[in-house]
């Protein structure tokens, strides 16, 4: 079966830093896959190459067949992203970013269904300036949504939400997987890594250290001599961050 | 189609729950138009029987372009860039063409309005006459429009941040507004200043737009000179423009 997402040796330099220095990773469709790493490991440079956000220098990437660096449209129609570093302008309306973005897609999804699933109903003549750190997550969630994606990839979903509302968004990125959609999640939060990834890439100076399911991580990381009673202890054997810290 | 009509709509919105930028925009030249219009529209002879008003007004109209390509565009499309917001515009099949063009007509719609706006105080108040050659008029207007807002654009396309959108476009819009004679007239400048002026693309928009309403020649290497502007900074906008 081939992968929803092929990624076969990119690179990509910023001047003189290399930030991904060899990756390759699959996803197959249907499942929620993972990408761990440090910060500056590289992670965001490689979600933004399948995502048709950035070039890479070298490599090969597929998303649903398509190449985004020559099929930029076409990638940009089917995979739906929330960004970090992203904004809207402060005095647009929740509902009015919502009907935008749909604007932009050719089978955009209910806004009001999104409006309610992410909690935004009571909130959706609320300027964005206006919004909470939380709901402006939603937001920008339900933005990546908005064009009914295949492809869903989410950038530190669950950072700033409250304990309550990072279950109730662990449910709702299951629910996107139950409904056919492939999450791309990039997180540094352990228990949502085994709480949600059906298979994960741990990456670290712009490499992929390992992938596979957290536990065969776990497997693996007690192979090399740890005893991992975590995924997060076995990320930490496997990049090997807690010798820098002995 | 639906992309481009709703980004338009909503950016007009946005406009209007922050009219600091439009008020500017038509600010400064009603202001100027109710000083100047002491003088009265008669016909004076010096500017070969036409009335003061008359050869001022499209200096006013120049002003209001001016503001409104170079002051108000750029600082908006560089405020945007850094925020964030074209990045995230970016990541979706949203067209570059249609985002820009979208900006183009807001910023169309505003400098119509503000055209309208001073015609209409001009010809109710103080007794200013209507281009004797409107459509020629109209076409200099436009042509006008889009070479300022076409060197707008590269402008905000090459900056990294807001402010420094600021001050580079302050760097241009001053000494275009004094030397152009959108502020005040050019013969009454010094040679130096009226050569400077001459290499000014707001220049030849005033002098596109003051002869047909005047009843004078059409001066079509002005018109041709603005044309060529705005297709020479639209090429470069396009290829130079970034999105974070």
């Amino acid at each position: 079966m081939e992968p929803i997402i092929s990624v076969q040796g990119i690179k990509k330099s910023y001047g003189a830093t290399a930030a991904v220095s060899g990756v390759s990773l699959e996803v197959r469709r249907g499942e929620i896959f993972g990408i761990v790493g440090p910060n500056g490991a590289g992670k965001t440079t490689i979600v933004e190459c399948i995502a048709s956000l950035r070039t890479p220098d070298e490599g090969r990437i597929r998303v649903l067949g398509l190449d985004p660096v020559d099929e930029v449209r076409a990638v940009r129609e089917r995979v739906g992203v929330q960004l970090q570093q992203s904004a809207l302008p402060a005095r647009l309306r929740v509902v009015e970013a919502l009907r935008l973005f749909a604007s932009y897609y050719p089978d955009p999804a209910d806004i009001e269904s999104l409006l309610i699933d992410w909690q935004l109903s009571d909130k959706r003549d609320a300027a964005v300036a206006s919004l909470s750190g939380g709901q402006r997550q939603r937001l920008f969630i339900a933005l990546a949504l908005v064009g009914t994606p295949e492809v869903v990839v989410l950038d530190e979903l669950t950072t700033g939400l409250d304990p309550e509302v990072r279950r109730v968004t662990w449910q709702l990125v299951r629910k996107l997987r139950d409904q056919g959609a492939t999450v791309l999640l990039v997180t540094h939060f352990m228990d949502e890594v085994e709480q949600l990834c059906d298979r994960v890439a741990v990456i670290a100076a712009g490499r992929v250290v390992a992938s596979g399911t957290p536990s065969a991580l776990m497997a693996q990381a007690s192979q090399n001599g740890g005893s991992p009673r975590s995924f997060e202890d076995a990320y930490l054997t496997l990049t090997g961050a807690l010798a820098n810290y002995a | 189609m639906h992309a481009f009509t709703t980004t338009t709509w909503t950016e007009l919105k946005l406009l209007i729950r922050e009219p600091a930028a439009a008020i500017f925009v038509l600010g400064l030249p009603l202001l100027l138009l109710m000083m100047n219009s002491t003088h009265g529209n008669d016909p004076v002879p010096e500017l070969g029987g036409v009335g003061a008003l008359d050869t001022l007004v499209p200096g006013y109209l120049a002003l209001v372009i001016a503001t409104m390509g170079l002051m108000v565009l750029p600082v908006h499309l560089a405020g945007y860039r850094e925020q964030g917001v074209l990045r995230r515009q970016r990541a979706t099949p949203l067209s570059p063409t249609v985002l820009l063009a979208s900006h183009v007509v807001v910023a169309m719609i505003v400098t119509v309005v503000g055209v309208g706006v001073l015609v209409a105080v001009g010809m109710a108040a103080f007794d200013l006459n209507p281009p004797t050659h409107p459509v020629w008029t109209l076409v200099a207007l436009l042509m006008s429009a889009a070479s300022i807002y076409a060197l707008g654009f590269f402008l905000a396309g090459v900056v990294r941040t807001a402010r420094t959108a600021q001050a580079v476009a302050a760097g241009l819009y001053f000494p275009m507004i004094f030397l152009s004679g959108a502020t005040w007239p050019r013969h009454v400048m010094s040679d130096t200043l009226r050569t400077l002026g001459d290499f000014l693309p707001l220049t030849y928009a005033i002098e596109a737009m003051q002869h047909p309403w005047t009843g004078r020649p059409i001066p079509l290497m002005a018109i041709a000179f603005l044309a060529v502007t705005a297709i020479v900074a639209a090429i470069l906008s396009a290829r130079t423009f970034r999105w974070e």
